[in-house]
């Protein structure tokens, strides 16, 4: 098995988690709920602190620490998905984030019980006790604003539209999903953990009464992604085309998506313009003082 | 929104203790809030919250215990037996009614 | 009784240190008293989790991204303690919030600065953290109990934070050259405001919080304690103090500091501080901006079928 391939599955979640961890963190001292502000800031601590466990077992095959992992990289060497980079905006928009990255990350990490690769699996069991009340608080803020007042509900369900088909490119497909589905580290391919979450976010939509969310996406046709900004009309032959993601229909009373995805993503390391200024943030003080101690 | 207080219970030997309030408008915000209120440093291992309005503190609490003297029945009112003790021991052994037989320990 | 008596048993029962709880009668004076000082403070907490928070995203490790955040999420949690304490006294955490946003109340004036690197991270979670500890050990022998509690479990918090500041400190002082100068050079600009942060010496006599026992002890035995129990420290690491005047004085065994000029206290007090309209702009903007979700949880009455 080429530990690269296994190190590739590393980087990619753990990215997924240090990311949103950070954008989760920019909100502690300012969410204006104060007990909200405390039990968000424990999330965004979960997640960075999730992240640093992967790359603790990423350091084992890659060498070097776990800092140099996280804030050492280069920007397009970190693979996470482009949700997970999105600013924050307002809190409906980081509620619809939070409930859709948790329940995405949730259908990921149960597949991950049974991967072959055992550290990862021990790990992952362990991911799994703490993801359980992120879950459960994202649930609560999910049927509080889809069951709110007129303003709440309409902010919130516009959200959930718009991060959707962002939040299903937490499947793009790894550029080595085929080996690792071959020798059983990942135990399920990426459009199969796709359909699943499909299903669950779905149902909860229509509990609710926000078909709607579902149904934007399934109007317009397959969602062009990213990057964005650049404006560059031609593009030229070797870089790959902006990652899609498939669109999505109602079938036998499930929400299913149509097609795969194509072309490349976050797990190729092209991200949006929202990136770039979120990892210099994060890493400049890092990189400007090379094997200090802080 | 409503004032909810928070008990925990420090160890499994410990009885539950009021450590505070969270303001929700639920029972469901108030659990979910309680948790990484008060118990993100590890501060218990079981937490119940409940509704302050159904909550009542008794009238007079600095009456609690009575107000009349009730050392027959508090530690307070026994701190002298240790003394007694000894001094019965030592006048009975000196009026010879003590009973002398091996025993263990000494 | 009549309220003059009821007032004066209140009084006398303070001076023999008894405790009041929130359910007690309280002369109308007490009340806005305490109100008063644990709203200043609930509003010192939430306002400095701001300068803080600006480096959770820049922090250069993950343990410290993880430490900041976590250190930042209790100032907030001291905020929730001593805003739901003040509400007990009589006044809504909405309104508390909305006085503070639209500059009514005040907040400590250290919170005013801005914060310019890593060596100011440092430096506020060692020495702030550490002034704030001063005062609020004094605070332990508060005459109002509710607060004594809160100061319990804030004082044990704030420990914590020390040790990460004094960890972070220390890390700084030896390191590299350019670390070392990250903290002299906060410590050079934040002296001032530490200085200030104690107040200006006071008349005890006339202190309105000392009669009451909401406070302890005067601001100058304060100052004094935190001199002892830092400046040394600070001299061990090779960190001067930009006061020429700073020198214990083993004969009458007191530090004598010189005068830092309080016309820039006072214009902090008055809400003009380096960054105080910057800050409260934000917290009003997030305040304005999110009625929606204070709706959620007003309570609306919803039609039942």
């Amino acid at each position: 098995m080429s530990s690269d391939a296994r190190l590739g599955l590393l980087l990619a979640i753990a990215d997924d988690e240090l990311v949103i961890g950070h954008r989760l963190s920019e909100w502690t001292g300012w969410v204006p709920y104060v007990e909200e502000d405390l039990a968000m800031s424990s999330i965004a601590q979960d997640e960075i602190g999730h992240a640093r466990a992967l790359y603790e077992i990423a350091a084992t095959i890659n060498g070097g620490t776990p800092d140099d992992l996280a804030l050492g990289r280069a920007m397009a060497d970190y693979t996470h998905a482009v949700i997970c980079e999105r600013p924050n905006r307002d809190y409906a928009y980081t509620a619809a984030r939070h409930y859709l990255y948790d329940t995405a990350d949730a259908v990921r990490l149960e597949a991950l019980t049974s991967s072959t690769f055992k550290e990862l699996a021990e790990l992952v069991r362990v991911l799994r006790i703490e993801e359980r009340y992120h879950l459960d608080h994202a649930r609560t803020w999910f049927r509080r604003l889809a069951s709110g007042p007129v303003e709440a509900r309409q902010r919130f369900s516009d959200a959930l539209a718009d991060a959707l088909p962002e939040a299903m490119t937490i499947f793009e497909p790894l550029p080595d999903e085929d080996a690792l589905i071959a020798d059983g580290t990942l135990p399920k391919p990426g459009e199969e953990m796709l359909a699943a979450w499909l299903d669950v976010v779905g149902h909860d939509l229509e509990e609710v009464g926000l078909e709607r969310v579902m149904e934007a996406d399934a109007e317009a046709p397959v969602g062009e992604v990213l990057p964005t900004s650049s404006g560059a009309s031609e593009v030229a032959d070797e870089s790959p085309r902006p990652l899609r993601v498939p669109g999505l229909e109602r079938r036998d009373g499930r929400w299913v998506h149509t097609a795969g995805f194509s072309g490349a993503g976050g797990r190729s390391g092209h991200h949006s313009e929202d990136f770039a200024p979120l990892w210099e943030e994060m890493t400049a003080l890092h990189r400007a003082h090379p094997g200090a101690r802080w | 929104m409503e004032v909810w207080e928070v008990f925990s219970r420090r160890t499994n030997d410990d009885p539950l203790v009021h450590v505070g309030a969270v303001s929700a408008p639920d029972l469901e915000m108030a659990l979910v809030l309680a948790r990484e209120t008060f118990f993100r440093h590890g501060e218990g291992v079981d937490c119940w919250v409940g509704r302050r309005g159904d909550l009542h503190r008794v009238a007079n609490p600095e009456t609690l215990g009575g107000v009349t003297d009730k050392t027959y029945r508090r530690a307070e009112g026994y701190t002298g037996v240790g003394a007694k003790l000894k001094r019965v021991h030592s006048e009975l052994a000196s009026r010879g009614i003590a009973i002398d037989n091996p025993r263990p320990g000494r | 009784m009549t309220y003059e008596e009821r007032t004066a048993e209140f009084k006398a029962r303070i001076d023999a240190g008894e405790k009041i709880e929130a359910t007690d009668w309280m002369p109308d004076q007490y009340r806005q008293a305490a109100l008063k000082f644990i709203e200043m403070h609930a509003n010192s907490e939430i306002m400095g989790a701001l300068p803080e928070r600006e480096w959770i995203p820049r922090a250069p490790t993950l343990r410290r991204k993880l430490s900041l955040t976590a250190k930042v999420q209790d100032e907030v949690g001291h905020a929730q303690i001593l805003y739901r304490i003040a509400e007990d006294l009589g006044k809504s955490r909405d309104t508390m919030f909305s006085d503070l946003v639209n500059g009514r109340t005040k907040f400590h004036n250290v919170f005013h600065y801005p914060t310019y690197s890593w060596g100011d991270v440092a430096l506020i979670g060692w020495l702030i953290d550490g002034a704030a500890l001063v005062t609020q050990h004094a605070l332990l022998g508060c005459s109002y109990a509710p607060y004594v509690r809160a100061m319990r479990r804030i004082c044990a918090e704030e420990s914590l934070h020390l040790r990460h500041g004094e960890d972070m400190t220390l890390e700084l002082c030896s390191g590299t050259d350019a670390q070392r100068e990250m903290f002299q050079d906060a410590v050079n600009r934040w002296w001032r405001p530490i200085m200030h942060f104690f107040g200006p010496p006071s008349n005890p006599d006339k202190d309105v919080l000392l009669y009451w026992g909401i406070k302890t002890r005067s601001n100058e035995d304060l100052r004094q304690e935190f001199f002892s129990t830092y400046v040394p420290k600070l001299w061990d690491l090779g960190i001067s103090v930009p006061d020429a005047d700073l020198r214990y004085d083993t004969a009458t065994q007191e530090w004598m500091w010189g005068d830092p000029g309080w016309d820039e206290f006072w214009e902090v007090v008055r809400g003009n501080g380096p960054m105080t309209q910057t800050r409260l702009q934000w917290r009003r903007a997030m305040w304005d901006s999110h009625s929606w979700m204070r709706d959620v949880f007003s309570g609306i009455p919803r039609a039942v079928a």
